[in-house]
């Protein structure tokens, strides 16, 4: 989809509302393994929501907003933490890998939409919300550390991989749900690309008519 | 963790949210310019009283810093034992007692007690600064603000609609769990993998239920015309008035102040 399109009132809603998904899914149940310096949440799952269920450029924007909010100062992240703080500690790196991890699994889940087959939208999730992530947050603790050990952090890091990816399983189960029971958003996706890559032959059926579609 | 907006007739809520916003900057920049507790101390306490100005009631409050006491007891905790004595001289490297009995493993020193003190006091500080801000500060204030640093209204629409859907997803959440323990289903039961399994059909309901209201949202902002003009206009503006300007002198000359002594008397550090 061009990147040059403008925002419609419902992509606005969109985007605040899967911000808001991210920082919620942060708030309760934050705990921390004992011995590693990055706390353990359930927001990079609302980072894989965000992608996979609202596409690469939606979801990029929904984490960006969530970051510029934490930033603002507000303590989103996990321990109740600011961008700040997180900014200025160990786990800077994965914070930071939010928007590219939203978009990636985004631009990877667009490919089959309107579909979503659990095994590919698994693999969307593992490789933007696990290996984006991961690729952007391990080199920065390492080096916030001060360890030289490349396989010491890697091993740290491994240790969540588990829970991750208990967590990309979860997300997979959910945005198949969501796009069964609300299969405007799939369909909306898939026409943008047809309607981008040929461009006016897809407008007739693109998702709900009338409900944001302003710009159409 | 989050308060909102609670109306009341008190002159933090009279200001204009700039005024409030210097104020705000001010005790980030004094609470990091001095390390002693002490001095962190008297900021917290100034920073309640900011609290108590704004009438802020204790339902708010109490939800807010309940929460922050693990964190207040465990950073001076953690910190004592985590900075060794060879960091500080005089007094502050002197070592209470080693956290392993009869080795020299985990010092427990003065200093690291103290920097810890520091710590939990400026997190304590700066959410009850966060907390006076928002409760005396409608969303409209905040949107203002927003509009006169000239930033993009689409921006301004991002920021302020997921502020205020973090509320109502958090409650929604807990509705949705209700509803599902209604019919039945056990959410707190099994492990790991017991709470993933709760976790599908309790974020399900609660994101189809969240995408309505999103669509009715969008919705609503078309029937107001948004997009049919590259101008937004407001009902209320916000204008300074010259208690507003009083207020800029005031805190002018209290940054003033505090950067002086931090220049006449150092840091306090030790």
């Amino acid at each position: 989809m061009p990147a040059s399109r403008r925002l419609t009132a419902r992509d606005l809603a969109l985007i605040a509302l899967f911000a808001a998904l991210i920082a919620v899914l942060g708030l309760p149940g934050s705990f921390s393994l004992f011995g590693n310096a990055v706390p353990i949440t359930a927001q990079t799952m609302g980072v894989m929501l965000a992608g996979s269920i609202l596409g690469a450029r939606r979801g990029l924007l929904a984490a960006l907003v969530f970051c510029a909010l934490a930033l603002a100062g507000l303590p989103l992240l996990a321990g109740g933490r600011t961008g700040m703080a997180a900014l200025a500690g160990p786990s800077a790196g994965y914070f930071l890998a939010f928007p590219l991890g939203a978009w990636v699994t985004g631009w990877l889940t667009e490919k089959v939409m309107p579909r979503y087959p659990l095994p590919y939208g698994f693999i969307a999730n593992v490789v933007g919300g696990i290996a984006c992530v991961y690729a952007l947050g391990i080199p920065v603790q390492a080096f916030r550390t001060g360890t030289s050990d490349v396989v010491a952090t890697l091993v740290a890091a491994t240790v969540f991989l588990p829970g991750d990816l208990i967590k990309a399983a979860a997300a997979t189960l959910v945005a198949r749900g969501v796009h069964a029971g609300y299969p405007t958003l799939g369909r909306e996706v898939a026409a943008r690309r047809a309607a981008s890559a040929q461009r006016g032959t897809a407008a007739g059926e693109r998702g709900t008519p009338g409900m944001g579609k302003d710009d159409a | 963790m989050l308060a909102d907006y609670q109306p009341a007739d008190t002159l933090p809520h009279r200001l204009d949210p700039r005024p409030k916003l210097l104020a705000f900057a001010v005790g980030v920049v004094a609470f990091f310019l001095f390390a002693h507790p002490l001095a962190n101390l008297v900021l917290v306490v100034i920073a309640f009283g900011l609290c108590a100005w704004a009438k802020v009631s204790h339902r708010r409050l109490l939800p807010v810093v309940v929460p922050l006491l693990p964190l207040l007891v465990l950073i001076p905790v953690l910190s004592a034992v985590s900075y060794g004595p060879a960091r500080f001289d005089g007094s502050a490297a002197r070592v209470l007692f080693h956290l392993v009995p009869g080795t020299d493993h985990l010092p427990f020193t003065v200093g690291g007690l103290l920097t810890g003190c520091t710590l939990a006091l400026r997190l304590l500080g700066m959410v009850a600064l966060t907390t006076a801000l928002t409760v005396s500060t409608p969303i409209d204030g905040i949107v203002q603000l927003m509009r006169k640093a000239r930033l993009p209204y689409p921006l301004t629409f991002l920021v302020v609609t997921a502020l205020r859907f973090v509320p109502t997803m958090h409650r929604r959440a807990e509705q949705v769990q209700d509803a599902q323990r209604a019919r039945g289903a056990r959410l707190e039961r099994g492990g790991m993998l017991g709470r993933v399994r709760a976790f599908v059909p309790v974020m399900v309901p609660l994101l189809a239920e969240s995408l309505r209201m999103a669509d009715n949202l969008a919705a609503a902002m078309l029937n107001r015309g948004y997009g049919a003009s590259r101008k937004v206009a407001s009902l209320y503006e916000i204008r300074m008035r010259a208690r507003d300007w009083v207020a800029v002198a005031a805190l002018t000359v209290v940054l003033g102040a505090v950067v002086a002594l931090r220049i006449r008397w150092g840091s306090w550090g030790f």
